[in-house]
């Protein structure tokens, strides 16, 4: 988000306030700090205002106190606005503040006012980190329709999100569609492969998981995918590295793991392997 | 009496498929407090109580939770043409506990099939007299399940002794003034099954007097404690005794092989079907054993919850192969939850289809909200090892979807579907029998009993899907072809071949 909206509509709110003129040219000159000070002292001694209150509210939310902030957006709130721009602004205090979930739903209203790209971005940032990823992916989607020079990142946004809400189906078409941007991209690389794997089956996926690996061989996750595919299709020798490197981070790694074993006649190995995935999951039941 | 005839009853046309309402609501007991047993009901039985050759409809039923006035389980007998009649308070089976499921056999070999009822508090035992009357002989045959929260049952002979021996699936712990309450997306909802206590299921040997002996102990089958969902019995190992399949609730599955002399060996991991192949736990819930590649073996295929697909499992004889990805039923059924679940061949091409009756196992006024509600889906198998969605099932109202038996209720020679849905009156789904293949039904009554028919297997047994029960005729699509061998082989190792004329159901016996 940046600043300058955020200038420009507490000019807006306080150019005709003569009392509030020192606190409106402190915003403008970006000194927060005086701005907050001098806005509390209004709302203290000369009204309780909620134009007052909302000014407080960008005071604090430009000078980054994102908690203080949001009570006072909560403040200004209660006189219950139609939707309109504060939303955003508060929307987006809450999820700085961390509080996605709650972000969501101011977002949501500043969506009713103005479904632009900015507020469908801001909106989907929140419900990612709301894990409420469907809806993530969707207003990616729908900030991605609106989008001049960000759709490619938004889409990318989209699919993961997609990929993350287990919705393979939906995610499918759209990491297709950036394939060849992204495909020198360990993780993109890494998400697509395991979804082509979970709704084509091992071999559809298998080519993107090892170019994923390739290129980062860090990517535990993406080693784990790789040798579930492996397994899948058979070649156990193949899995069983990246399968054991992984397995301490995904302990259901190891009852594919157990099978690859078998299957190279690493009896002892594959033994040691489902028990040790047993207790894990009867530990976790 | 009250008739229930269909004509009243209908509710939509889902393509060609007729929908028909049957009987009482079935009473689950959810409250705000979301009892977790409220999640559980709607199992089905399908029998010929009065063995008059049509099949009649037992649902069991539930009631107020923790505890309070039970809602009555219904009988409904067949009267033919899609008439049916309530004789449960003259049939006595009203029942006394909040029930969940059903097995239908005939433990006593009098000829008359009875019915045996899974409830929250313990097993009732109703024994068929022959005249329309049920009685309670739970006492009488010494049937005691301690108690436990018992969902579904598999009637099998596990000694080939002619008598059947009973294994009841028991669930969780469930102690009502111990229930947390649990969120789901900030609402009160069903708490994970991880916060309960697993149980043991349960083994009864038929004395052949008419009582059972309590062998779950010396049988092995009492070690091995799970969160039991279902049960599917079979001879998966080809050695002439039957085997057990159990699906449990977010762990790992039990195969319970038949070692004969009584014993029973946990190897579901030695297999390959403990888990998915994946390693990720699933929540196993129906399960149905059947031969859907007709190469002469039972495979396995059970619900699940949504993202964890219906796992299908293809027996090759030693052990299973996972084929829920090269069947394609993983992308088909990953967005899916589900429950009843059931092999049939619902366009008689002579190759069995999967059905399922779909919903979550949270409430539909929970976190997931209206979402919780999915409707039934059947996939075609398109005898290639490959399923493809079925047609006519995409626009049925959603719902609460949970017991699933496919069953030819007017002999038309097509499979319909009774289904059970929470909170809800049961369905019945009216095959169009529209350009659907011939036909064969084959009814050899005794359970265990392996019938061939052309290259297709089938093996009788009862227990079906969820919670559920299916004993009369197996049905077998033909296709195109205008006649059939025949060979059955009974349990104690008789056979009998006949070649008979397509479309037409027939009885044999030893």
């Amino acid at each position: 988000m940046k600043l300058f909206p955020l200038l420009f509509l507490a000019v807006l709110l306080t150019a005709q306030e003569d009392p509030a003129a020192a606190a409106a040219r402190a915003m403008r000159e970006g000194r927060f700090a005086d701005a907050e000070r001098l806005y509390r002292a209004l709302i203290k001694e000369v009204s309780n205002e909620p134009r007052l209150q909302l000014n407080l509210a960008l005071a604090l939310h430009s000078g980054k106190k994102y908690a203080e902030a949001n009570a006072a957006f909560a403040q200004f709130l209660k006189t219950n606005p139609p939707p309109g721009p504060v939303h955003l602004v508060a929307g987006l205090s809450l999820l700085k503040a961390g509080r996605a979930c709650d972000a969501a739903a101011t977002l949501e209203k500043a969506k009713r006012w103005q479904a632009s790209e900015q507020v469908l971005t801001e909106l989907a940032d929140a419900y990612s980190a709301c894990k409420r990823y469907p809806q993530s992916g969707s207003a990616y989607v729908e900030a991605a329709s609106k989008a001049t020079a960000n759709a490619g990142r938004l889409k990318r946004a989209a699919a993961r999100a997609y990929w993350l809400a287990r919705d393979y189906p939906t995610a499918r078409p759209l990491f297709t569609a950036l394939s060849s941007t992204f495909s020198n991209d360990a993780e993109f690389l890494y998400e697509f492969g395991d979804t082509l794997a979970r709704t084509e089956g091992a071999a559809a996926g298998l080519p993107l998981l090892e170019r994923s690996v390739e290129l980062a061989p860090e990517l535990t996750p993406a080693r784990g995918a790789l040798g579930r595919a492996l397994v899948e299709a058979g070649r156990h020798a193949e899995a069983i590295p990246h399968l054991t490197a992984a397995a301490p981070a995904d302990s259901t790694l190891l009852l594919p793991l157990s099978r690859a074993y078998k299957a190279t006649g690493r009896v002892e190995d594959a033994a040691r392997a489902e028990q040790q995935y047993r207790k894990s999951l009867t530990s976790q039941n | 009496m009250k008739w229930l005839s269909l004509n009243l009853f209908l509710l939509t046309l889902a393509g060609n498929w007729t929908v028909a309402l049957l009987g009482p609501v079935l009473v689950t007991g959810e409250s705000i407090k979301k009892p977790l047993p409220a999640t559980t009901p709607g199992g089905i039985a399908v029998f010929d109580y009065n063995n008059d050759g049509r099949l009649d409809l037992f649902f069991p039923n539930g009631g107020a939770l923790p505890t309070g006035p039970k809602a009555p389980n219904t009988l409904l007998r067949n009267d033919g043409d899609f008439r049916f009649t309530n004789v449960t308070a003259e049939a006595g089976l009203t029942g006394r506990h909040y029930d969940l499921g059903a097995a239908a056999a005939d433990y006593n070999n009098d000829g008359h099939p009875d019915l045996l009822a899974l409830g929250l508090r313990g097993i009732t035992l109703y024994r068929n007299e022959g005249n329309g009357k049920f009685t309670d002989a739970t006492a009488a045959a010494k049937l005691d399940n301690q108690g436990r929260w018992s969902v579904a049952a598999a009637w099998f002979d596990m000694d080939n002794d002619g008598d059947l021996d009973l294994f009841v699936v028991n669930y969780v712990q469930w102690n009502p003034a111990a229930e947390k309450v649990c969120l789901v997306a900030g609402k009160p909802d069903f708490c994970h099954p991880r916060n309960y206590l697993p149980e043991p299921n349960a083994l009864f040997r038929n004395n052949g007097d008419g009582t059972f002996t309590d062998v779950s102990a010396p049988s092995g089958i009492a070690a091995h404690k799970g969160k039991g969902m279902s049960v599917a019995a079979a001879d998966f190992d080809a050695d002439g005794l039957i085997d057990l399949y159990v699906t449990n609730d977010r762990t790992f599955a039990f195969y319970f092989r038949n070692l004969g002399q009584g014993k029973f060996e946990e190897c579901a991991f030695d297999r390959g079907i403990a888990v998915p192949q994946d390693g990720n736990p699933v929540s196993g819930m129906g399960v149905s054993a059947e031969d859907y590649d007709n190469d002469g073996r039972p495979d396995l295929v059970y619900t699940a919850l949504r993202d964890e697909t219906f796992p299908l499992y293809r027996n090759l004889g030693k052990e299973f192969e996972e084929s829920t990805g090269k069947s394609r039923l993983a992308p088909l059924t990953r967005a899916m939850a589900g429950w009843g679940i059931a092999f049939a061949d619902l366009d008689n091409d002579g190759w069995k289809d999967i059905l399922a009756a779909r919903s979550d196992a949270l409430s539909a006024t929970g976190g997931h909200g209206a979402k919780a509600k999915e409707p039934p889906s059947w996939f075609r198998n398109q005898g290639n090892g490959t399923f493809a969605p079925g047609d006519g099932w995409a626009k049925l109202e959603p719902a609460m979807y949970r017991g699933l038996v496919a069953a030819d209720l007017n002999g038309d020679g097509c499979l319909d579907v009774i289904l059970t849905a929470l909170q809800a009156a049961p369905r019945l789904l009216r095959s169009p029998c529209q350009g659907a293949g011939n036909w064969l039904q084959v009814d050899v009554r005794e359970l265990g009993a392996r019938v061939r028919v052309g290259q297709q297997t089938r093996w009788v047994s009862s227990a079906t899907g969820y919670a559920s029960s299916y004993l009369g005729p197996l049905h077998f699509g033909l296709g195109s072809a205008t006649r059939a061998d025949v060979e059955v082989t009974w349990p104690d190792g008789r056979s009998k071949r006949i070649a008979t004329e397509a479309n037409r159901a027939i009885q044999l016996k030893p």
